[in-house]
């Protein structure tokens, strides 16, 4: 081939690699292996040098209560403002009890004012933490409503990941938290969801799903970074820790690919050997405390008598024509004589104390960004006695509480509430007292968010409830969020038709809001998502967000939830 | 990237080069950083660190061609057991009693009942006791291939070690290989990569970073014995070969 030929054949990517074999060849007997190992080494140290403080946004947590129980007791506000219109009373939607001499004789939407905002009567009480005990309006201080919204379709899984996962090819709300953690796990699962998650991760993360057979998930997390002594392969890598970094760095470069998602097993790979190396102690002890801790005041919340409003008056069914209507495998009716109150006296944390004590755990060793916890469909350990009963049992009951009549439903609801309510109190204690680099502290930079499939429709009779997926809400919770409550999304004064009437949450249009009619669950998606505060809000186009976080509390761009006259 | 650089320059100066040699050195990094394109010290720039920000990706030469937002297929329980028992086990040598328990205990703890992590739905119909489900049939509608995840990668990095920790293993992997000599060659290298990775070849960095740790082994005067584990041992840490 002549000079001219290899000229014009010489392409830009021939051109390089014969370049490049010139330059090998130039090097020749020059220590190119020492260099490449010096640049290595210097990228080993800045990756052992490298925080595993937060990078991105803040924490996420969600709590999913999968199986919808009904929200209204809690955190789906009716009338939130003094200018809202009265609203049609559906007694489904009741937040306590009525009482005259020691017994309840009916049910109310009672509420009362704070930071300019009604909230309902639950919020007036206190429950047990670990300081004490605490009122109920200090969790009002970090809180945001949503609500307003829905998807118009029904199914419990779907409604779950059309909430959490909102936007086809982004990322879920999860997923978005772990594109930016620098943790050494982006994001953790317990107990494992099954077909009600859906976790994306545009950056290529993959949720670390707990699987336990036990009530130790923590256990199961960190088992294998237990740091192992007097191994033949400890003992070899510990006395040539260098030689062994150096080689594993290489190899991780080498071999692979340039794609995303090798970047991340390369990733996954160091952080699994950094926690190795650290190793982790002393799990047993944090986990029985905290366990404990969470299970006490969350049982004592839930168990607790003489709740103005809510179990300080009995309620004696009187039998059939009681309206004491629950369901056990079909509609029943308590028993003549028996006490509902003492349906709660019995109630149990279920996972609650175990999925708080992991997120406890997990936050505040900086090991994890996005948690998935929940608590699959159950009211657990209710004491009842039905018609035709011979004696009170024990057993537990589904949050899709189709047959439950008002009273049944508040009672049950307030009692779940009031122990999550608690939990989440006793970890913002938790968090407070961790400072973080940025002058804050860790409840600061951290968003708790309830999410259930959707809240409940309320059946004019008031004799049971069903799927509400055109009156959706969830709660948020954050020491970012200051001067709460907040409350956002306009709903109906009216219901759904008239098997559902009354006011009941049902969802409305926002005036000049970037969707028309009734909002999707992606208004609520990006609204978690800009308190997220990630650099980027993939859900901001076609639902913008409903705050604006500022120092002093949030801003709401689209003013503040109205009940509409509608 | 100044600070990469400058690096660079530090390290030139340090391992003082003649004047010829560092124009050669200087042209070299001309070439390697000032085109978008292939070239061997590129693989550098692909390592996985996430607080080091290089301006450009480029794949290396030892490197499989995949579409950069392309999620990786990672291999599932069934194909980590099939091939950890393939190497670790032989007529001759297998973990029986350690104190980790048997090959298959091992295999079973960290991987076989870690659907969760490593995909591949158990069958609760396979035995009577339902053991592939390990008594729990959650994870019998797993998917077949699941994400990667720190928890995964550690519990592959606890096989790899609770494995390794039996001579019983290392004796069944070196089994396996052709060795020309007692102490790790070229050759015993390649086929130590060979035994994880099974359809690609060892390419030549690979291969010398595995040979230096055998000689910071040996002047550190670990064993013979040590030197082969630790060959396998980094192998069989490195991610790559769940790749499918």
């Amino acid at each position: 081939m002549s000079k001219k030929n290899k000229l014009a054949n010489m392409t830009r990517r021939n051109f390089l690699k014969t370049s490049s074999q010139v330059s090998a060849f130039a090097f020749s007997g020059l220590p190119i292996h020492s260099l490449m190992d010096l640049v290595t080494k210097n990228l080993i140290q800045q990756a052992r040098a490298e925080s595993t403080g937060q990078t991105g946004g803040r924490n996420y947590v969600n709590l999913l209560l999968f199986g919808a129980p009904a929200r209204y007791a809690f955190d789906h506000w009716q009338k939130t403002n003094v200018s809202d219109p009265d609203m049609i009373y559906n007694p489904m939607v009741s937040t306590a009890f009525k009482s005259s001499q020691g017994k309840v004789t009916d049910t109310e939407y009672r509420s009362f004012l704070h930071n300019n905002t009604l909230v309902p009567h639950f919020f007036a009480n206190s429950v047990q933490t670990s300081a004490g005990q605490v009122a109920l309006t200090n969790l009002l201080e970090n809180m945001l409503v949503i609500r307003g919204y829905g998807t118009g379709v029904d199914g419990h899984p779907l409604n779950v990941i059309r909430q959490l996962s909102p936007l086809g090819g982004a990322s879920s709300i999860s997923g978005l938290a772990a594109d930016y953690s620098s943790k050494y796990f982006q994001a953790i699962q317990w107990p494992d969801r099954g077909d009600t998650s859906l976790f994306n991760s545009t950056a290529g993360y993959g949720v670390n799903k707990i699987f336990t057979s036990d009530q130790r998930p923590l256990n199961s997390l960190l088992e294998s970074f237990i740091k192992p002594t007097g191994s033949a392969t400890s003992k070899l890598t510990d006395n040539n820790s260098s030689a062994f970094d150096l080689a594993k760095a290489r190899l991780k470069n080498y071999i692979g690919s340039n794609s995303a998602g090798s970047k991340i097993l390369a990733s996954n790979y160091s952080n699994a050997e950094k926690l190795m190396k650290a190793g982790v102690n002393n799990i047993d002890g944090y986990w029985a405390e905290a366990v404990s801790r969470y299970r006490n005041l969350i049982e004592s919340s839930m168990r607790a008598r003489n709740i103005s409003g809510l179990s300080d008056a009995t309620l004696i069914s009187t039998g059939e024509n009681s309206g004491l209507k629950f369901e056990s495998a079909g509609p029943r009716v308590l028993a003549a004589g028996f006490n509902a109150i003492d349906m709660t006296s019995t109630m149990s944390a279920g996972n609650l104390a175990a999925s708080f004590a992991l997120t406890e755990y997990v936050l505040k060793e900086k090991l994890c960004t996005s948690v998935e916890i929940c608590e699959l469909d159950r009211f657990y350990s209710l004491t009842y006695q039905a018609v035709g009963d011979v004696a009170s049992s024990i057993m537990d009951f589904s949050y899709d509480i189709h047959e439950n009549a008002s009273k049944i439903t508040l009672l049950k609801t307030a009692a779940l509430f009031r122990g999550v309510a608690a939990a989440i109190l006793e970890l913002s204690t938790q968090l407070k007292a961790v400072a973080t680099t940025n002058g804050s502290d860790l409840w600061s930079d951290t968003v708790f968010q309830i999410t259930s499939d959707f809240n409940r429709s309320a059946r004019t009779d008031g004799l049971g409830s069903d799927h509400g997926f055109n009156q959706m809400v969830t709660s948020v919770y954050s020491g970012a969020i200051k001067n709460g409550p907040y409350v956002v999304g306009n709903i109906k004064k009216t219901g759904l038709d008239a098997n559902f009437a009354g006011t009941q949450g049902v969802s409305s249009s926002i005036n000049g809001y970037t969707q028309n009619g009734m909002p999707n669950p992606l208004m609520a998606a990006s609204t978690v998502a800009e308190l997220l505060a990630v650099p980027h809000n993939p859900y901001a186009n076609s639902a913008a967000p409903l705050i604006k976080v500022s120092s002093s509390g949030l801003i709401l761009p689209f003013g503040k939830g109205v009940l509409k006259d509608e | 990237m100044n600070k990469f650089r400058k690096q660079i320059v530090a390290t030139i100066l340090a391992i003082g080069l003649r004047k010829n040699h560092v124009s050669l050195i200087i042209g070299f990094f001309i070439i390697s950083f000032g085109f978008q394109n292939c070239t061997k010290l590129d693989s550098i720039s692909s390592a996985d660190f996430s607080s080091v920000n290089l301006p450009i990706e480029h794949p290396t030469l030892e490197q499989k061609t995949l579409p950069s937002s392309q999620k990786l297929m990672l291999a599932h329980r069934n194909y980590i057991v099939t091939l950890f028992k393939d190497i670790f086990e032989s007529e001759n040598y297998t973990i029986r009693n350690s104190s980790k328990g048997s090959l298959d205990d091992i295999l079973e703890h960290w991987i076989g009942h870690k659907g969760t992590q490593f995909g591949l739905a158990c069958d609760p119909y396979s035995s009577q006791s339902t053991a592939d489900c390990a008594g729990d049939i959650s994870n019998a509608n797993g998917a077949i291939i699941k994400d990667d995840g720190t928890l995964r990668e550690s519990y592959r990095l606890k096989a790899c070690r609770d494995i390794l920790d039996s001579e019983n293993a290392v004796e069944a992997a070196l089994e396996k290989i052709n060795r020309s000599s007692q102490i790790p060659n070229k050759s015993s290298v390649i086929q130590i990569y060979e035994l994880f990775y099974r359809d690609t070849n060892a390419g030549e960095l690979t291969v010398n970073s595995l040979l230096e740790l055998d000689r910071e082994l040996s002047k550190a005067n670990e064993s013979v014995y040590e030197r082969w584990r630790a060959l396998l041992l980094v192998v069989c840490e490195s991610p790559g070969w769940q790749m499918l």
